[in-house]
């Protein structure tokens, strides 16, 4: 940041030169678009899970996997342990399947990485939405449990309007303070 | 001023590209910080536990957040601190989370104190010091192992010396915070044992200099016994505080009384008293007449008549005379005596203060003495005797002829003084430096005497001539960093470990710590560390120590308590009130029939108390050959006639010790900050930003000053100073005060500078001792200040 | 109607800062540089004032703690361009981070100086991630912050009760300040509950607000010391 700047006010002394200045703008949009595309970059997942084939298939239920919907503040995610309960062996015929048990024998942690995110003022909790409130995942989360690949972006863009059309639906609290921390 | 088209959009392309910048910079920071730490569910417990960061061993919960401690909070189920907790406690994540806590064995490459490490494994290191044992033991030299040990009780005290004597080693050397206020009761009341005080139930608390509410044996006593918090006083009063000191403290501060008086005039004032309750007769003359040697004038073994208290007070204390030593007015030590005997039970408390000077046995003695008067001894709200907890024994020691030879030997810091023992850590440091055989290896367990000792320059020699110096220091303090290997210990919130309350607290209570969170895993806890050693070593060191841990140990000393058939797991206040009124019936009700619920209640609960005291017990009043409390203790007697024309029973210098000189003209009064003790734990940022007392003194170590002293040293207040003695000169940031006398230089110790270097005002002291106690004088040392 | 409300008894208060240092741990409080500090910089939404009367041996000295106030009727809410500070329904006066534009009119506006601005990145050493309180969220550069009566606490213990299917109790939810102070002398609760204790105690002949002229109401109570 402050390197950026420094070198901002040497651009600008040289300003009597102005014309061939113009040259640098392109870059330094590209920079600016670099940095904001950092931000919201797609996320990977070490294996191309299905969640259609999880949930709709097989019958298993989110709590499976995210063992803390009811409990927690986040839902938390599987690893090598959720995994390793059925594909310790191998399973069905995808190749997929049979990496995620190739990499179970080599000891892969199978970190999954986060998708959807909250702003760090916001005090969300699944405890008190799905636990007390009982509010269905795809309220929040759309289609995911549908998906047969992993997306690298959010199904959902959730934003306070969200929140509120909801906390208003329900008669919930529009307190800034119940949500914001 | 022109602007083209061009010139414009560059500007705004700057604009936004450093917009985009500073958002993606800026913003996410905190984004970074918390939330998007990962998918931890928070999943969250609070674990009881103890605190373990200062003598007072309070009870603790840990708030644990998905593997993480999160948060120090008080236990409620423990008796003693109910809830509550000091900010040193609640700081201690500061200290298990801190930046420089050393996180796995460390073994010397370069010269000593150069900072040259090489990273070992635990298993490595602990193999490496069983091998040098190995070595003293084959050479037939066992006592060649020592242990400079800080404050250090429960098991893991016992778990050292069983290590030592097993091993064949006399030289268990204490470096902790000892007054010798043991050896006063020892002489009046045949018991070696600091007293405890029953504050809660208290009418009226004097406190002679001793810091109740800052660096106490526990603060937190005095805090519920303050607040009234602990309701054992169903009509919701609470005992009056009255502190006498010679500083304004905090405690002074807060006292519904403070009474500034002259440094080195504690018995007078206390004698002072006593003359008026004698003379007034508002004494507990009964209890006296029965339970009480040495009041009355009467004649010796060899038929000489001998002055007896009563005499000597009223012979050389009348008011006036003490109001003049001391700077007390009249009017109110004769307030100050009524007070004492009408607000019954009063008790009176010893500070360490009082034992830190010349004649501080002498003066122990004169202020306990009000307690005789009163008959506030084995009484609610006196002076008790309680037991300690009943443990289960360590399994019984085996010694081999090498270990019985090397135990027998003298020990490297020579004879105690011949009532009490108050400095052996210095005499071991003088021993070593001098012409004594020095050990050939050291263990030092949470003492930092280079930095923290009233003479680092003795350190350096005595530690220079010792091989192999092993710390188990988890922060890498100024001892450490001279240690040949280091063997960091886990934090308490990472390990097992008991917390018995301090002697202070009147209710045999047995805390426990349990492992809240994962160490790292190059931590070695001390305990396990001793026991996988004696392992190593085999034969009878091994057969002394039969445990696969101290978990295992803890576990099995419980046994003491589940078969004892007193006292509760710690509970609420009901249940704490339930238990006390059948034990006071004789009733006892067994809340567990299986051992191992037992254990379990007691991990989950913290402990274990047994809040019943019996005062009815003739052996918790004297244990002395007639069974009676002796003012004039003969032992006391003949060392005092043996040595000629020194101090007397019950009769002071109307002088404070020392003298100011055109030189060093201000007298230095060192204190023991509440927050921040000894200087063996790293800086904790929320306890340097914290000074209780001066809000403005935050992170810089100062010191107090009169503001008519400072004007006429032309110092201002904020000024970095040198504090110098004809013995040294440390760092400190002048603070005017006005509750500092006026010749007096108040010097907080165990503050670190941001820098991390020590203010210590100990090792300006000239180094004098009282003759009978060895305990060092804290106040006979004056200083001058110059601009740094 | 709810109204949370605390009563400080100066009587019972020794200074010992547990509250100062418990609310920095709860409340994810940064640690400014000692150069910093000295510049009236350092964070406490909870502070031991202190104050000094008379010289050796006649010395006097007086502790109060002083968190937000959380007025009835807030100088700081009046002055906040984009209502960023407001008060609620339940008396506490929120503080939001997200919308707070750093103008600092409210730390100006307030009489009890409780409001603390982010001169800069607060600055943690790694490890020290591991005991923020994930229930709090650390405050970026340019930002006011304040004591906010641990209001993610009031969220968790309605959660807690919810989840129970019981009323809130006086006992589910205390700051930590409260829940820390040794001698007891800090008493949270809601003010309009007979049942809580601070009720009876804000009414107590003992009982002051701090500068109560100015017409803020503060829900701050104190109790003078008896003697």
């Amino acid at each position: 940041m402050a390197k950026l700047a420094r070198s901002l006010v040497r651009l600008k002394s040289l300003r009597p030169r102005g014309r061939h200045l113009i040259i640098l703008l392109p870059p330094l949009l590209v920079l600016a678009g670099v940095a904001l595309a950092a931000r919201r970059s797609p996320v990977a997942q070490p294996v191309a899970f299905n969640h259609r084939k999880h949930t709709k298939d097989l019958g298993l239920g989110c709590e499976f996997c995210h063992q803390y919907v009811t409990t927690g503040a986040h839902a938390g995610l599987p690893g090598a342990r959720n995994c390793g309960i059925c594909h310790q062996v191998e399973q069905g015929k995808s190749p997929e399947a049979a990496r995620v048990t190739a990499l179970l024998g080599r000891g892969d942690p199978l970190r999954f990485n986060k998708l959807f995110r909250l702003a760090s003022h916001v005090n969300y909790t699944h405890r008190r939405h799905v636990g007390i409130a009982k509010l269905e995942c795809r309220q929040c989360h759309g289609a995911i449990a549908d998906s047969d690949r992993p997306p690298s972006r959010a199904l959902v863009r959730i934003t306070m309007n969200v929140c509120l059309d909801c906390h208003r639906a329900k008669g919930q609290s529009l307190d800034c303070v119940a949500c914001h921390r | 001023m022109t602007q083209t088209r061009r010139e414009f959009l560059w500007a705004a392309g700057a604009a936004a590209a450093g917009l985009a910048w500073y958002q993606a910079q800026e913003i996410t920071w905190t984004a970074e910080q918390v939330a998007e730490a990962g998918w931890e569910p928070g999943i969250e417990s609070r674990l009881a536990s103890a605190c373990l960061l200062c003598p007072a061993r309070c009870g603790i919960r840990g708030r644990i957040v998905d593997g993480r401690l999160v948060g120090i909070f008080g236990n409620p189920l423990h008796p003693m601190n109910r809830g509550g907790v000091c900010p040193r406690g609640i700081a201690g994540v500061q200290a298990l989370y801190h930046p420089e806590r050393i996180r796995a064995p460390r073994l010397r490459t370069g010269a000593r104190g150069a900072g040259g490490w090489q990273a070992l494994s635990t298993e490595g290191a602990v193999a490496l010091v069983a091998e040098r044992l190995r070595g003293l033991r084959a050479g037939g030299r066992p006592d060649g192992v020592a242990v400079l040990a800080g404050y250090c009780d429960g098991t893991m005290h016992e778990l050292w010396r069983q290590f030592l004597r097993a091993f064949g080693s006399p030289n268990y050397v204490a470096d902790d915070y000892r007054d010798g206020i043991d050896a006063v009761m020892s002489l009046t009341h045949g018991i070696s044992r600091r007293p405890a005080y029953d504050l809660e139930r208290s009418g009226l608390v004097l406190s002679f200099g001793a810091p109740l509410f800052e660096a106490w044996w526990s603060p937190l006593q005095a805090y519920v016994a303050f607040g009234g918090s602990g309701g054992d006083r169903r009509d919701g009063s609470r005992p009056r505080f009255v502190q006498v000191d010679t500083r304004f403290s905090r405690t002074a501060a807060r006292a519904q009384e403070w009474l500034g008086i002259r440094p080195g005039t504690y018995a007078t004032l206390a004698l002072g008293i006593a003359y008026v309750l004698i003379k007034e007769e508002l004494f507990d003359a009964d209890f006296v007449a029965r339970h009480v040697t040495g009041y009355e004038d009467r004649l010796d073994a060899a038929g000489r008549p001998q002055e007896g208290y009563r005499s000597r007070v009223l012979r050389q204390y009348r008011t006036e005379e003490v109001s003049a030593v001391t700077g007390v007015p009249v009017e109110r030590i004769v307030a100050l005596a009524k007070a004492f005997a009408e607000r019954r039970p009063a008790v009176a408390v010893i500070g360490a203060e009082v034992m830190q000077a010349p004649d501080g046995l002498l003066g122990g003695l004169a202020v306990h003495s009000l307690n005789v008067l009163m008959g506030s001894v084995n009484r609610p709200g006196g002076v008790l005797f309680p037991d300690d907890p009943p443990l289960e024994p360590l399994a019984a020691p085996v010694l081999d002829a090498s270990a019985r030879a090397g135990v027998a030997r003298p020990p490297i810091s020579g004879a105690a003084m011949p009532f009490g023992d108050g400095d052996p850590a210095r005499r071991f440091a003088q021993a070593v430096a001098g012409a004594a055989t020095p050990p050939e290896v050291l263990f030092i367990y949470y003492a930092n005497p280079l930095a923290s000792s009233a003479d680092s320059g003795l350190w350096t020699r005595a530690l220079s001539r010792i091989p192999f110096i092993v710390s188990c220091s988890p922060f890498l303090d100024e001892t450490a960093r001279y240690a040949d290997l280091i063997l960091p210990d886990a934090l308490p919130y990472e390990r097992w470990q008991d917390a018995p309350a301090p002697a202070s607290y009147p209710y045999p209570t047995w805390g426990l710590t349990r492992p809240l969170v994962t160490p790292p895993p190059g931590a070695v806890h001390t305990g396990d560390a001793l026991l996988a050693l004696a392992q190593q070593l085999g034969g009878s060191v091994a057969r002394s120590l039969p445990y696969a841990s101290v978990e295992e140990l803890l576990k099995a000393r419980a046994r003491g308590p589940f078969a004892a058939r007193r006292g509760m797991t710690l509970g609420d206040e009901f249940e704490r009130t339930h238990y006390r009124q059948m034990e006071e019936r004789g009733w006892w009700l067994a809340e567990h029939t299986e051992f191992e619920a037992f254990w379990d209640d007691l991990v989950a609960r913290g402990g274990w108390t047994d809040l019943f005291y019996d005062d009815t017990d003739p052996a918790r009043l004297a244990r002395t050959p007639d069974g009676r409390i002796d003012l004039m203790p003969p032992q006391l007697q003949g060392a005092l006639d043996a040595a000629g024309s020194g101090p007397a029973l019950y009769a002071y210098s109307a002088q404070p010790a020392g003298a100011p000189t055109p030189e060093f003209p201000l007298r230095l009064m060192p204190y023991r900050v509440s927050t921040l003790a000894s200087g063996t734990l790293a800086l904790e940022p929320w306890l340097a930003e914290q000074p209780t007392l001066f809000p403005d003194r935050h992170w810089v170590p100062w010191v107090e000053v009169h503001p008519a002293t400072a004007e006429r040293l032309g110092l201002e207040d904020g000024t970095m100073l040198w504090v110098r003695s004809s013995r040294g000169r440390y760092r400190a940031r002048l603070k005017v005060f006005p509750g500092t006398a006026p010749e007096h230089v108040g010097a907080p110790y165990g503050l670190r500078h941001p820098d991390g270097e020590l203010a210590n005002p100990l090792q300006l002291l000239d180094g004098s001792a009282d003759p009978l106690t060895g305990v060092p004088c804290w106040f006979t040392t004056f200083v001058r200040l110059e601009q740094a | 109607m709810t109204r949370w409300g605390m009563v400080i008894d100066l009587g019972r208060c020794t200074g010992c800062a547990a509250c100062e240092v418990a609310c920095k741990s709860e409340n994810n409080i940064a640690t400014v540089s000692p150069d910093q500090a000295d510049l009236g910089r350092a964070f406490a939404w909870m502070k031991v004032m202190t104050h000094v009367e008379g010289e050796f041996p006649n010395t006097t000295m007086r502790f109060v703690p002083r968190p937000c106030m959380h007025c009835d009727n807030p100088p700081c809410v009046q002055v906040c361009p984009v209502g960023a500070t407001y008060i609620n329904d339940e008396g506490i006066v929120g503080q939001i981070y997200a919308r707070c534009i750093g103008c600092r009119y409210c730390a100006n506006a307030c009489p009890y100086t409780v409001k603390y601005f982010n001169w800069l990145v607060p600055e943690w050493p790694e490890t020290a991630r591991a005991y923020l309180n994930p229930d709090v969220s650390v405050r970026p550069k340019g930002v006011i912050e304040k004591c906010t009566f641990c209001h993610h606490r009031l969220q968790k213990a309605r959660e807690d009760a919810q989840a129970l299917g019981r009323e809130l109790r006086e006992e589910d939810y205390q700051p930590a300040c409260a829940e820390v102070c040794p001698t007891g002398a800090i008493v949270f609760g809601d003010l309009d509950n007979p049942r809580h204790r601070v009720h009876a105690l804000k009414d107590d002949p003992r009982a002051m607000r701090l500068m109560e002229d100015l017409g803020t109401e503060p829900k701050v109570y104190y109790l003078t010391p008896r003697d």
